[in-house]
């Protein structure tokens, strides 16, 4: 402790001296990240008794502290690892959007393309060129379905790469914190070194930590800082620091999933749990955007290829052979399977309510039918509807993401289909066109059997032509002994074709059937067309490619596809917003941290001549007491 | 409230920013011409974009489809209008001589009608462009009439051609009526043959003959009478059909006039507009920058 004049001047100038440092450091680390202004606290030296009163003994540093607001500090973090979470979102969503094409895709003018090329083989079935033409379209538009597909698996890696890197950065800024932790308990515990720098550098590692995945910091005293992620889990506890890994998903060994690992027992953690920082976006864009599309373009090519290849193996090529499918599907599961005792000849496609539940579902699903009811079940739980509808209302209401549509033929009792939503992934990599030759397309109906069902003797028919696409055959004629025959659709009566004025011999011709009918039938006597399911109507026929061509069937297509781009397209719009949003609310919780912490070189400037002048006032008092002692020395010689 | 430096460099480097992303953006937009540069920038617009390019790529190929119908229309009414030219004339021809016309003038009818033989099967043996036969309905490939013998191996099927989302139409006609084939089953022999290719030849033979059958002379006018008939009836429906596909022609180029307009009101950019637009911010950009340029002069540190 100071006395005296000498003694006081010294601690002044100490103090100035003290002050310009910090000063300095302040302006030395105006940039620096994470640096919070420093304030060197002085206090008045205790006084001394002295015979004349008290007397001042000078000034001293009591200690240097930063400018540190715990609550501006979590309104940053809170709000950047929010930001930072939009941020990979967007930039992701960004990379998915554009690989779909936004509102002008390829794939879905490839998938336009590949049904205009049908509908010009309907319009010249015999062109060779049309042909040709239709069968390189189809490989186009697999093509872009499998661009896409392979574009959706490179996101999904980078996806997976930037969650294995987070996994290893948030180890480590884990272990840094817990040393960090260590050293700053000691430097408080010896009270003589500072641990503002210190406790800086562990701040900004919270905040960096912060921008990789969200975390809850509780600051106990005696041990530090307490981080927690996810519900809780611990990830540094003192001077322990947990590590963080990367498990494949189990409903999709693709995709990988972060898991803190504390002792023995590792924890996986899922977009539910991490809501914050690239970790929180990466899992939320994958949620929401990624696995859905997956599924969802996944399932507009399923939907295709079951159209396409139902249709065509009802058909007949150039040849007169029986169609083949259009589409070869890959090898590996396929999401909708007929069980191999099946007698009836439905074939189903899923239409998806929601794709992201979709995504989600590992297992599989028993759709069958027993006569009566429509039935679908998971092994637990059952669904069941005398309609097909009504089944899917039921579905709806269950929330099962998903509905059947039986897009041609009949279930007979006791068959079944086996539904497996999560192998939608898996249709398009394995997809190619199985048709080579143009002859091979099946652009020809079958031809017609037709029979009599009377007993009059000499009556005989003919028929040729294809059974018009609006009908549902058989048909059945009727002749009416006024002399004219009447043709209803057997199974929806109010599709009639007539009455024709009957001659003997002569043609009848409607919708496509050309019916000759000789002899003299009695009244009510019927004739039956069916469909002749061996034979070819004629090379010149297009009913089945009408059929594949149908606008329908691009219609459903089309909805499905516009529906996945238009929501990808809402959830980035949402996802900017809220980066927008984070982004000021980021910006002002910076400033008003900035504010209270940060540097500003004119206080500092302003600071610098305060000291400087307090040094050079302290230096002066020196001068004085020197003076006075020289007096002395002076005096006494 | 106190700024810190580093605050004042970064928000005023963000302010810039921000100008020069919106600049970048309404460049991008005058270059292309494209209001929504993707998707996000306006889901709600966008999904519209989708149904109106659907809807227009869609009514691209049904007024292909009628352009190509309509040309098979107008060649087959062409041919159908020589038919009935023949037939006509035929029919004049066998009216002109009968069973004791002298033998000159027979000769010379049948000449004619022989002449008008190989023209009707010709006619009816029409092949388009592609080599298919107009008449033989689905067995594209198979000449129909048989030029001797009249045997037909056609069948009556008929192709339709989807002219919009509703509606098809009857791709090609059926010449069985005219050329008034008889069933297998009431034939003997079982082919189904052309009567009035039969009748006109046999009527033909009986010219050519000594003793002319008048039976024969007067079948084969009565086959062309009916083929006559039966033709305006083929004539008419395929009439019927081209007016068909002329209504919806204009219908499907109004209708793609709507949607193209309604797309392009909702995706182009209004140029002026943007170019106003950039105006304002180059402005503000400018403006910014050189706040950010005069303010960050000030210095205590310049006056010590």
């Amino acid at each position: 402790m100071a006395s005296g004049l000498f003694g006081i001047s010294l601690s002044g100038l100490s103090a100035a001296q003290a002050n310009l440092s910090t000063t300095s450091q302040n302006i030395a680390n105006v940039n620096t990240a994470g640096y919070h202004r420093e304030t060197t606290n002085q206090v008045n030296s205790a006084p001394q008794w002295t015979s004349s009163g008290v007397v001042g003994s000078g000034v001293e540093v009591a200690s240097v502290t930063r400018a540190y607001s715990s609550f501006l500090e979590n309104q940053v973090t809170s709000s950047q690892t929010q930001l930072s979470s939009y941020q990979t979102y967007n930039q992701y969503a960004t990379q998915l959007n554009s690989l779909l094409g936004d509102q002008n895709s390829a794939l879905s003018s490839s998938l336009s393309d590949f049904n205009s090329n049908l509908q010009n083989v309907a319009n010249d079935p015999t062109s060779t060129v049309a042909r040709q033409t239709l069968i390189s379209s189809g490989n186009a538009l697999v093509g872009q379905f499998q661009a896409v597909s392979s574009g959706l698996n490179s996101i999904q890696q980078g996806v997976n790469q930037q969650v294995q890197t987070i996994a290893s950065q948030v180890t480590s800024y884990a272990k840094s914190i817990a040393a960090l932790n260590v050293q700053i308990t000691a430097a408080q515990a010896s009270n003589s070194s500072n641990a503002n720098t210190l406790m800086d550098q562990r701040d900004e590692l919270v905040s960096q930590l912060n921008q990789l995945v969200n975390v809850n910091v509780v600051n106990q005293s005696g041990s530090g800082y307490n981080v927690y992620i996810g519900n809780g889990q611990s990830l540094v506890a003192g001077s322990q620091a947990n590590s963080m890994s990367t498990v494949e998903n189990p409903s999709d060994p693709s995709q990988l999933l972060p898991a803190i690992t504390v002792g023995n027992s590792q924890a996986t953690l899922t977009s539910a749990q991490i809501t914050g920082g690239q970790l929180g976006g990466l899992l939320a864009f994958t949620d929401q955007m990624l696995n859905p599309t997956q599924a969802g373009l996944g399932n507009v090519a399923n939907t295709l290829v079951t159209q396409i290849n139902s249709q065509s193996v009802q058909g007949f090529d150039l040849s007169g052979t029986q169609g083949t499918a259009f589409f070869n599907i890959g090898q590996g599961p396929q999401p909708i399977v007929a069980s191999t005792g099946n007698t009836g000849t439905g074939v189903f496609t899923l239409s998806l309510t929601d794709s992201s539940q979709v995504a989600n579902e590992s297992g599989s699903y028993t759709l069958s039918f027993n006569g009566t009811n429509y039935s679908l079940s998971d092994g637990t739980t059952s669904y069941s509807n005398s309609t097909i509808s009504g089944l899917n209302s039921s579905l709806t209401s269950a929330g099962l993401g998903f509905n059947v549509n039986m897009i041609t033929g009949a279930m007979q009792s006791g068959d079944s289909y086996t539904i497996t939503p999560s192998a939608l992934k898996n249709v398009i990599p394995g997809l190619s066109v199985a048709i080579t030759n143009p002859s091979q397309i099946a652009a020809a109906g079958p031809g017609i059997t037709s029979a009599y069902n009377g007993s009059t003797a000499g009556v005989n028919i003919v028929a040729s032509g294809a059974l018009p696409s609006s009908a549902n055959p058989p048909l059945t004629l009727t002749y009416n002994a006024s002399g004219t025959i009447t043709a209803v659709d057997s199974a929806s009566p109010q599709n009639s074709y007539g009455p024709f004025t009957y001659t003997s011999g002569n043609p009848l011709s409607f919708d496509g059937v050309s019916v000759t009918i000789t002899g003299a039938p009695a009244n009510n006597d019927t004739f039956t067309l069916s469909s002749n399911p061996g034979v070819s109507a004629g090379n010149g026929d297009n009913s089945n490619v009408l059929m594949m061509a149908d606008a329908n069937n691009l219609n459903t297509l089309k909805t499905a596809f516009n529906q996945m781009v238009a929501q990808n397209a809402t959830l980035t719009n949402s996802a900017t917003t809220n980066q927008e949003t984070f982004q000021t609310l980021t910006n002002q919780a910076t400033q008003a941290q900035q504010s209270f912490s940060g540097v500003n070189l004119d206080t500092e400037a302003a600071n610098l001549i305060q000291y400087q002048q307090a040094y050079q006032a302290a230096a002066k008092s020196l001068q004085v007491a020197s003076t006075l002692f020289n007096s002395i020395l002076t005096a006494i010689q | 409230m106190t700024i810190s430096s580093t605050t004042f460099y970064t928000s005023s480097l963000s302010g810039i920013l921000n100008q020069q992303s919106s600049i970048s953006n309404l460049n991008q937009q005058i270059a292309s011409g494209n209001k929504l540069l993707t998707a996000a920038d306006n889901p709600v617009v966008a999904s519209q974009i989708m149904s109106l390019n659907d809807s227009v790529s869609l009514s691209t190929q049904y007024t292909a489809n009628q352009q190509s119908i309509s040309q098979n229309q107008s060649e087959e009414t062409t041919i159908l209008n020589q038919l009935q030219t023949d037939l006509a004339s035929a029919q004049q021809s066998l009216s002109s001589v009968n069973a004791s016309t002298d033998q000159t003038t027979k000769n010379s009818a049948a000449a004619t009608l022989n002449g008008l033989y190989q023209q009707i099967v010709d006619l009816a043996n029409s092949q388009d462009t592609n080599g298919n036969y107009l008449f033989s309905g689905l067995s594209s490939n198979v000449k129909p009439y048989n030029p001797t013998t009249g045997v037909y191996s056609g069948n009556d099927g008929t192709r339709q051609v989807q002219i919009s989302q509703g509606q098809t139409v009857q791709a090609n006609d059926s010449l069985s009526t005219v050329m008034q084939v008889q069933s297998s089953a009431s034939v003997n022999g079982g082919s189904p043959t052309s009567t009035l290719l039969t009748n006109i030849n046999q009527a033909i033979q009986a010219l050519q003959g000594t003793t002319t059958s008048a039976t024969a002379l007067s079948d084969a006018y009565t086959s062309v009478t009916n083929a006559l008939s039966s033709l305006q009836s083929v004539q008419s429906s395929l009439a019927g059909r081209q007016q068909q596909v002329v209504n919806q022609q204009s219908l499907t180029k109004q209708l793609t006039a709507t949607d193209q307009n309604t797309l392009s009101n909702l995706s182009q950019v209004d140029q002026a507009s943007a170019i106003v637009e950039l105006q304002l911010r180059q402005t503000s950009l400018q403006a910014a920058e050189s706040a950010f340029a005069s303010t960050s002069k000030l210095s205590i540190f310049n006056y010590l």
